[in-house]
């Protein structure tokens, strides 16, 4: 990827037009990942989060349970079902709430070489299950005033979390990834603009929703 | 515009001399000889026996334009090195904005995937957040700094070690204090894979240079400034000898760039900026008016290179 260079923001005079969701995909992740199976990085990861409990006074995890997703494999995945050859990206915002199989990496910048368009990627992660709703406002305001309108928003969720983390905690139920390309509407497409205001809703389920209101 | 409204930093008493770091990251004495004659790197900071809320908490006590203000925070967000650095779903940044008097409703969260690049991340996402609001009295907190808690995040192979820190700004997007005029980024995911990313070290070292000095040279031709009028770099605090190369690369006096803390606390993660922002302060490097430069290189399994013109 060749560097991007921004300038300040500036929202535009004539306002965000019919920019929208133009296409998504919605996927769900059965099996784990094959990194889950890879013992040198299980190695690694025993130490990290061994190191990551102790200071909080909880115990690692005697051996690690069976599963566990690369919510980076995920997001490839999604990419290619809504950024068909020929197209381009942006800008990519990658949401999470769990944490990844692998802790340490910084999958984002990852998903800007593998994306096409090679898009500015970051990621935006919270416990409290609002980093989605977050996401869509960051990307949006990137949209609006940085003019990088081809934006993708990844939402991936995962039910593995291999240790106890002292206090209660809602892991989801099934791992699963939602992608939503934004972007100005071709001739006789359709775009779906979601709002911005009222209640997050934790995890990926509106956005679950959402992509397939879109896919009709 | 957006601008820099007051900006602190907080470092720990502690310092931990470098060798003491060798037989948990498994490196020779030989190799501990280079980093400290040759990267310039000597001593870490460290806080034992503080948490990560220990190191925020600090950092935010130095901002004095929060008092009064906590009702005008609309975002707060950690800039991190590394993407978990707490049990999930432990929030010790939600725990500090209930101990400064924000509103509880406020978005909080962590932003990154640029590795020790995503402080000026956070800075450019900050503003653009507050823009597209369209309020110009609300402000946004953005927190760096982090644990080495663990030796992957106590050292950055071959480059440099993690000093326990943290930084603080509070962002507005009207003010005309510090203001940011251009955000250039390159992000590498080819040096990404989550095995081992041995093979590709010797390749990300040999560009390292040239990426970061492309980025700060993309960032000045942004913001329409010549190189020669910025009148200093806010580095990351990787080591001398890498920012001694790009200074090279790009004709620019090393004497300007803001390595002061290498030899005596280490790079602190996402929050060197903040540090050296307070000594360039003090040296009188920032002058009112004049451009300056925020530059850093994110190494960890993806590169991100990245570099932020700002008017003092």
């Amino acid at each position: 990827m060749s560097v991007r260079a921004l300038l300040p923001p500036v929202l535009p005079a004539a306002g965000p037009g019919a920019w929208g969701v133009r296409r998504a995909a919605r996927l769900v992740f059965p099996e784990p990942s094959a990194l889950a199976a890879d013992p040198v990085h299980a190695a690694r990861l025993r130490r990290y989060l061994a190191d990551l409990l102790s200071p909080y006074g909880l115990p690692a995890p005697a051996g690690l349970p069976p599963g566990g997703q690369s919510y980076g494999e995920m997001a490839e995945a999604l990419v290619r079902e809504v950024v068909p050859a020929g197209e381009e990206v942006d800008l990519l915002v990658l949401a999470h709430s769990v944490p990844d199989l692998a802790p340490g990496r910084a999958t984002a910048c990852r998903l800007a070489h593998v994306c096409p368009g090679g898009p500015l990627s970051f990621a935006v992660t919270g416990p409290d299950g609002t980093a989605a709703a977050t996401a869509l406002r960051l990307l949006t305001a990137y949209a609006d005033t940085a003019g990088l309108r081809r934006a993708l928003l990844l939402v991936v969720e995962q039910d593995w979390l291999p240790y106890d983390p002292g206090v209660p905690v809602a892991v989801p139920e099934v791992s699963r990834g939602v992608a939503l390309l934004f972007g100005d509407p071709l001739p006789g497409e359709r775009v779906v603009r979601p709002a911005l205001t009222g209640p997050a809703r934790p995890g990926t389920g509106p956005w679950w929703e959402l992509a397939a209101e879109v896919s009709r | 515009m957006t601008s820099l409204l007051a900006v602190s930093d907080h470092l720990p008493s502690g310092r931990v001399p470098i060798e003491a770091l060798a037989g948990e990251l498994g490196l020779t004495p030989m190799q501990v000889r280079i980093f400290r004659r040759y990267h310039g790197l000597g001593e870490v900071s460290r806080d034992a026996g503080g948490s990560l809320l220990d190191l925020l908490r600090g950092a935010a006590a130095g901002l004095g334009a929060l008092s009064g203000r906590e009702h005008l925070v609309r975002y707060v967000l950690h800039a991190r090195s590394f993407p978990t650095v707490v049990p999930y779903p432990h929030d010790p940044v939600r725990e500090l904005c209930a101990e400064l008097g924000l509103d509880p409703g406020v978005p909080v969260f962590a932003v990154g995937h640029h590795a020790c690049a995503s402080g000026l991340l956070a800075i450019d996402a900050a503003g653009r957040l507050l823009a597209a609001d369209g309020d110009p009295d609300a402000l946004a907190l953005v927190l760096a700094g982090e644990k080495a808690f663990t030796p992957e995040a106590a050292a950055v192979p071959g480059s440099s070690f993690f000093g326990e820190g943290a930084g603080a700004c509070l962002v507005s997007a009207s003010g005309g204090r510090d203001r940011v005029l251009s955000y250039a980024v390159d992000l590498r995911g080819e040096f990404d894979t989550v095995r081992d990313r041995a093979e590709l070290e010797s390749e990300f070292q040999r560009i390292y240079g040239e990426a970061l000095a492309a980025a700060v040279r993309a960032a000045v031709e942004r913001a329409g400034v010549a190189l020669e009028r910025v009148t200093a770099v806010l580095p990351h605090n990787v080591n001398r000898v890498a920012w001694h190369q790009v200074c090279r690369i790009l004709g620019y006096p090393r004497e300007r760039v803001v390595l002061d803390h290498v030899p005596t606390v280490g790079h602190v993660f996402c929050a060197d900026h903040f540090l050296n922002h307070r000594t360039a302060r003090q040296r009188g490097l920032l002058r009112p008016g004049e451009p300056y430069v925020m530059a850093a290189a994110g190494a960890g399994r993806g590169a991100a290179f990245a570099a932020m013109v700002l008017q003092h």
